[in-house]
């Protein structure tokens, strides 16, 4: 495999990646592909509504509250668990420093 | 010399496996196991569902071949022999080429016993485009077996290694099973669908060539200290 | 630089996300949707951060894996924790804003298939990580390169096959009253990345110095 020494690997995996994709953008849809439940077609584009119809509102309100909710949750349980693992490190290092003075 | 020491690599497999059969009988009957377990397992209305036979075919295959990756390196972690390998003075990627070669073997007689097996117990027609059925087993086999033949060398010095590879294997590989299953389905429709079928192929291709790059490109400072 | 920098950027994230709920409730109703489109301005970003991670953590594991750097290493742990983070934000943002808009929570086309896959395989290294024993960094680096290759295919597969979740082409049409807060959120959620990934980089380096000491502790001569 002398080749993969002199051509740097790199270039040969970008060339390689980009061939996958061109059969993957040439592509028919794939027909089996499609949900049997006829969800709505996919959107190519927002469009922008300066008011909301009345049915629309009330439903939507607890999904929009629980998805933003969960969101600040996530991220703040993660900084909560790096704080802790941070200040156990932390304590475990002055010891041992200590040690090592003595 | 790099395929040289491959081959030899490979001959030493083949050797051990028709003296011992051990990781080829055992690989055979699981995947023999499986695919009935599933056709028990997805029964509608008392009766068959054929159209999972593709998924089952697959399924099979990722499972038997899990199988036949974790046997095959345990074996050489157990009599040490990996470590022989590594320090002889051949290329890394050869000895990867080498055992991958090993493994598609082992899988590939499976596959000749699974997929006419398939396509008795589901009554389905499997058979009807051979070539294009043989081409996507065996560009799905082979993108299955590069991960995996990484994947396995590189936990043999790892702890819960046996728990490790499949939870590894499985979501990097779901690209190729996906492919294989819809190609497999594209052909058992009742014109086989070409097209969809050749697709398919050529992404499984295309996922081939990046993966077995990818591999030959990370075997060597992976396997090393 | 980074250091004096760093409260800085705590400072401006911090702000950026107490800004962003007012700008995102400024924004017009989307018209086929209504109010539970605005999941869409954390959701999307939490998605780019989550490739932005993933990118990250593929290309410092490369380094890890050829240079053998420590803190190629240390920066591939952290940007594989933070790609499991807000890939599991985008997961479940997801469904509550499908179950409202598509009518269910979970579709298997290849949008959604190829995130939780990438999602999985990040999840995967980090149990490489944890249980693998001594020696299992490297691994870890083997696993995080293979699911950095796969990002591309993640992408793309919403342009290729037909599918219900939104086209990438939503983003570059966004009107105006929608563009603002958009990328607004996209930075905040970037500069969070940025934020959180310099955090876990430091602890990642407390770590390392602790082990050192440690062994250095263990050779000195009992005295």
């Amino acid at each position: 495999m002398r080749f993969l020494k002199i051509i740097p690997t790199p270039v040969v995996l970008l060339v390689l990646w980009m061939g996958a994709l061109a059969p993957m953008q040439a592509a028919q849809p794939d027909p089996a592909s499609q949900p049997r439940t006829a969800p709505p077609a996919a959107q190519n584009e927002y469009v922008p509504l300066s008011e909301l119809p009345p049915d629309e509102q009330l439903p939507a309100v607890p999904l929009v509250f629980i998805a933003y909710g969960l969101i600040w949750l996530a991220v703040l349980v993660y900084v909560i668990t790096i704080w802790r693992r941070q200040s156990a490190v932390a304590k475990e290092l002055e010891i041992l420093k200590r040690q090592l003075r003595s | 010399m790099f395929f040289r020491t491959a081959w030899t690599v490979f001959r030493k497999d083949v050797t051990i496996e028709i003296r011992s059969r051990e990781t080829l009988a055992t690989t055979i009957f699981f995947a023999l196991s499986v695919v009935v377990v599933f056709a028990f397992a997805l029964v509608r209305d008392g009766r068959l569902v054929t159209d999972a036979a593709a998924g089952i075919l697959w399924i099979a295959i990722a499972f038997s071949g899990t199988l036949a990756l974790g046997r095959t390196f345990e074996r050489e972690r157990y009599t040490d022999t990996l470590r022989a390998l590594l320090l002889a003075p051949a290329d890394r990627p050869a000895i990867y080429v080498g055992k991958l070669l090993g493994i598609l073997a082992v899988i590939f007689v499976a596959e000749c016993l699974l997929v006419p097996l398939v396509a008795l117990l589901f009554d389905t027609a499997l058979l009807a485009r051979p070539f294009h059925l043989a081409a996507l087993l065996v560009s799905g086999t082979v993108g299955f077996a590069a991960v995996g033949t990484l994947f396995a060398a590189m936990l043999v010095r790892a702890q819960s290694r046996d728990v490790l590879l499949p939870v590894l294997l499985y979501p990097m590989t779901i690209p190729v099973i996906i492919a294989g299953v819809r190609g497999t389905a594209a052909l058992m429709q009742p014109p086989p669908d070409e097209p969809m079928a050749i697709f398919w192929l050529t992404l499984l291709t295309s996922f081939d060539a990046v993966f077995l790059t990818l591999a030959l490109w990370t075997f060597e400072p992976l396997m090393t200290d | 630089m980074l250091a004096r920098a760093f409260p800085i950027l705590v400072t401006v994230a911090i702000a950026c996300f107490g800004a962003a709920p007012f700008l995102i409730g400024a924004a017009p109703y989307e018209s086929t949707m209504g109010l539970v489109q605005k999941i869409f301005y954390f959701h999307a970003p939490s998605g780019m951060t989550m490739f932005a991670g993933a990118c990250v953590a593929g290309c410092a594991s490369a380094a890890y894996l050829f240079t053998g750097k420590a803190s190629a290493d240390r920066i591939a742990a952290a940007a594989v924790e933070l790609t499991v983070l807000f890939g599991a934000i985008v997961l479940m943002t997801g469904p509550l804003w499908g179950r409202k808009a598509w009518g269910v929570w979970w579709q298997w086309d290849a949008r959604l298939t190829s995130s939780l896959l990438l999602w999985m395989m990040f999840v995967a290294c980090l149990l490489v990580r944890k249980y693998g024993g001594p020696g299992s960094a490297k691994l870890a680096a083997a696993v995080a390169l293979f699911g950095m290759a796969n990002v591309p295919f993640v992408y793309i597969s919403v342009n290729v096959w037909r599918t219900v979740h939104p086209k990438t082409t939503v983003v570059p049409s966004l009107g105006a009253g929608m563009r603002g807060p958009f990328w607004f959120c996209a930075a905040t959620f970037l500069l969070l990345f940025l934020v959180l990934l310099a955090v876990r980089v430091r602890l990642a380096e407390q770590q390392s110095e602790l082990e050192t000491l440690s062994l250095e502790l263990a050779d000195r001569p009992a005295t």
